[in-house]
């Protein structure tokens, strides 16, 4: 009896799994094979989900059709996209191309997870002549001397504001070259202001900070003359006058204006869509946006001004090469980044700027008008500090901007505190 | 071989799927994690050196290691008791026989379907001090706005609220199916004897749904010692690190600031901490056994 149960319960058993380990053994195999792909069979990995991402497609199938490559794109938002790529490069298997912002390119270059490409764009002009590139834009792909990758595109902070509601207050537009001085932005944010605390539901803010403070933060603190760092990124300039100005004049917008709601959240700008804020800073990748949900007139003018020196945040997404790319992939990754850099007046569409002279003049671009108050700040575009633990820094001032403007710290107090936090950060790192 | 060695090694063959899954996912990564809390690890370049325990020491001049730990319990007692409180009277009034059992079954499980990210985004808006419609809805009853995500006292007390709407459904079933087990003639002898509805709770209920609650209250405890992706989109750790979970901080350190062997160590040491509390929880718990 029981030698009969056996058999029994041996073919139950492959029953219920024999599907279930094929499709292990599969899942095995596909995961050995990812090396083995075709030289012309390249991933190109990027955080591209919004609008932006469906202005890739027709430049990636313009690229495959001159090379006859195939181009599988891996778009995810940008949290899941770090965590994914971090995975990626340190299992040996990294993407032919990947896209970081500037910001990260000196944590990424520091711990050696990047190709250097200096021998491959800068010993000839074929990749990209030198005098058409934007020196300011190119020196961010570069960490300690040395290029890591290749700029895609810059992208900086403008001041959005809604046409229909200044109609309404009678006041005229905002340049669109020039910024507004500090003074008569908080006028204006003053006059666009109505709170009305019986009808809270046709209450409208002059202004709101939004996506994440330390942009806006940045931005003043260099207006003012201040710096993150000094320059030697050893030690922390954040205890300064100048910091104190900046953080104070955002705090005042709060607290003793009153034309600002605090900063919460980084969709801010969707409550400018829903016309419960009359202006906005937000970076120009929101331009699409605006345009497919805005459901009024609106327009874009340069970051106000409201320090003695013209100064703006910026950023951008830089295409780089894992330093695990097998050599025989080089080639036909650097066609795809060459491709991508070359076509960057089609990018532009997304809203981000070009990173080289001959597609910023030229005419198809100049025919995109949205695009005039974002390259009129060019002249004045700044940085983050390239340290290799800018990230951990920005987090750390980033908090206590926010507490700040949340009203838990007054503005000197809380500039102390991060001052203390961020030198420690940097003393236990440098240890 | 005889028959009883041949079933014997079928059923270890029926395990052998999930054990051979456990291993390579579960147990070697575990071993992996601990052997790396004592280097320092570049994950990208694969250079790996033996640091001793300094990644564990390294805890005690980490001012947010301690911050985030006692965020992470404060969450955790929060979230656990008021969860499973909500989750059991959920599952009392659906056991008592109210009409539509079904449907309210399906309303209050609803949530757990929507991902973090979706029901993150939707309690952000509902949340904005100055857009949101609970602080509308306080106005409009003459009570002042409250600060929900900007207020540090306020800030985790909103995040556990969000937690129990998106996930009080889940335990409720269990509560419910065992709320259901208990036979009925138990309740109608005790009200024979003249047992009230709280004398019934608790003489009969309670003691009887004791390892209902040890398994709903370990497991939820394992989980609001992990929790992350509800601060990370909720309120990014703000303000000032009041909502800075301990998941956060391993988060942070290994995949942000790329301190994989740190990460490591922080992550050791949750693994004692969810083990030395589920171990009491249980012998709490289980204390006596309970028949009828």
């Amino acid at each position: 009896m029981r030698a009969a149960q056996a058999p029994r319960a041996w073919r139950r058993f492959f029953s219920l799994f024999h599907g279930w380990l094929a499709a292990l053994v599969a899942l095995a195999l596909a995961g050995c094979g990812g090396q083995e792909r075709p030289l012309t069979d390249l991933q190109y990995w990027n955080g591209f989900v919004g609008p932006d991402g469906n202005i890739t497609e027709p430049i990636l199938k313009d690229f495959e059709s001159k090379t006859g490559a195939r181009i599988e794109v891996q778009k995810m938002p940008w949290g899941i996209y770090f965590d994914k790529l971090i995975s990626a490069i340190a299992a040996g298997n990294p993407p032919d191309v990947f896209v970081l912002h500037m910001s990260e390119l000196a944590s990424y270059a520091e711990m050696g997870a990047l190709l250097p490409l200096d021998e491959y764009i800068n010993s000839n002009d074929s990749f990209c002549p030198k005098a058409d590139r934007i020196q300011s834009i190119w020196e961010r792909a570069c960490y300690k001397g040395q290029c890591y990758g290749v700029p895609l595109d810059i992208h900086l902070l403008g001041l959005y504001y809604n046409k229909d509601y200044f109609d309404a207050a009678h006041l005229p537009y905002p340049s669109v070259t020039e910024p507004l001085r500090g003074e008569q932005f908080i006028e204006i944010a003053r006059k666009l202001t109505i709170q009305d605390k019986d009808a809270p539901t046709s209450n409208i803010w002059g202004f709101s900070f939004s996506g994440e403070p330390f942009r806006n933060f940045d931005t003043l603190l260099w207006q003012f003359g201040g710096n993150l760092l000094t320059d030697n990124l050893k030690q922390s300039a954040i205890n300064s006058p100048e910091a104190n100005k900046a953080l104070q004049w955002m705090h005042d917008l709060v607290y003793k204006h009153k034309v600002s709601p605090m900063p919460e959240g980084v969709d801010t700008w969707q409550f400018f869509v829903q016309g419960r804020i009359a202006m906005i800073t937000e970076g120009c990748w929101v331009l699409n946006g605006l345009t497919r949900y805005a459901k009024f007139r609106w327009g874009v003018a340069p970051f106000f001004l409201a320090g003695g020196t013209r100064a703006v945040w910026a950023t951008g997404h830089v295409l780089c090469l894992s330093r695990n790319l097998p050599r025989e992939r080089i080639p036909m990754a650097l066609k795809l980044m060459k491709h991508l850099n070359d076509t960057g007046v089609m990018w532009s569409t997304s809203g981000m700027l070009p990173t080289r002279y001959s597609q910023i003049r030229s005419k198809e671009f100049l025919e995109q008008s949205r695009a005039i108050p974002f390259t009129s700040q060019l002249d004045r575009i700044r940085f983050e500090p390239a340290s290799p633990i800018g990230i951990e820094l920005r987090d750390r001032y980033q908090q206590t901007v926010f507490s700040c403007l949340a009203g838990l710290f007054p503005v000197q107090q809380a500039l102390t505190r991060v001052d203390g936090q961020m030198n420690r950060t940097i003393e236990t790192y440098y240890r | 071989m005889t028959g009883r060695t041949k079933n014997g090694l079928v059923n270890a063959l029926f395990i052998a799927p999930y054990l051979a899954l456990f291993l390579v996912w579960v147990a070697l990564p575990a071993f992996f994690g601990v052997a790396i809390s004592f280097t320092k690890w570049n994950i990208f370049t694969g250079e790996i050196g033996f640091v001793g325990l300094n990644n564990y020491l390294r805890v005690l001049s980490d001012d947010l290691f301690l911050r985030s730990l006692l965020n992470t319990f404060q969450y955790a007692a929060l979230s656990v008791a008021a969860g499973n409180a909500v989750s059991f009277l959920l599952a009392c009034g659906l056991a008592g026989g109210i009409a539509g059992r079904r449907f309210f079954q399906t309303i209050f499980f609803a949530p757990i379907i929507l991902s973090i990210g979706v029901t993150g985004v939707i309690w952000g808006w509902l949340y904005n001090t100055d857009f949101g419609i609970l602080n509308y809805w306080l106005q409009q009853t003459g009570l002042p706005r409250l600060n929900w995500l900007t207020n540090p006292k306020f800030a985790m007390i909103s995040i556990v609220i969000m937690v129990i709407w998106a996930g009080a459904g889940f335990n409720m079933m269990i509560y419910l199916a065992g709320l259901l087990n208990i036979p009925k003639s138990y309740y109608e002898a005790a009200q024979l004897d003249g047992a009230g509805a709280m004398s019934r709770m608790i003489h009969i209920t309670l003691p009887l749904m004791k390892h209902t609650f040890a398994f709903t209250l370990i497991i939820s405890t394992i989980g609001a010692f992990q929790v992350f992706d509800q601060p990370y989109i909720l309120t990014g750790g703000g303000p000032d690190y009041a909502t800075y979970t301990y998941v956060y901080h391993i988060y942070s350190n290994g995949f942000r600031y790329f301190r994989m062997g740190y990460a490591s160590a922080l992550s050791c040491l949750l693994a004692a901490v969810i083990a030395l509390f589920s171990f009491i929880q249980y012998k709490m718990l289980t204390r006596r056994r309970v028949d009828y």
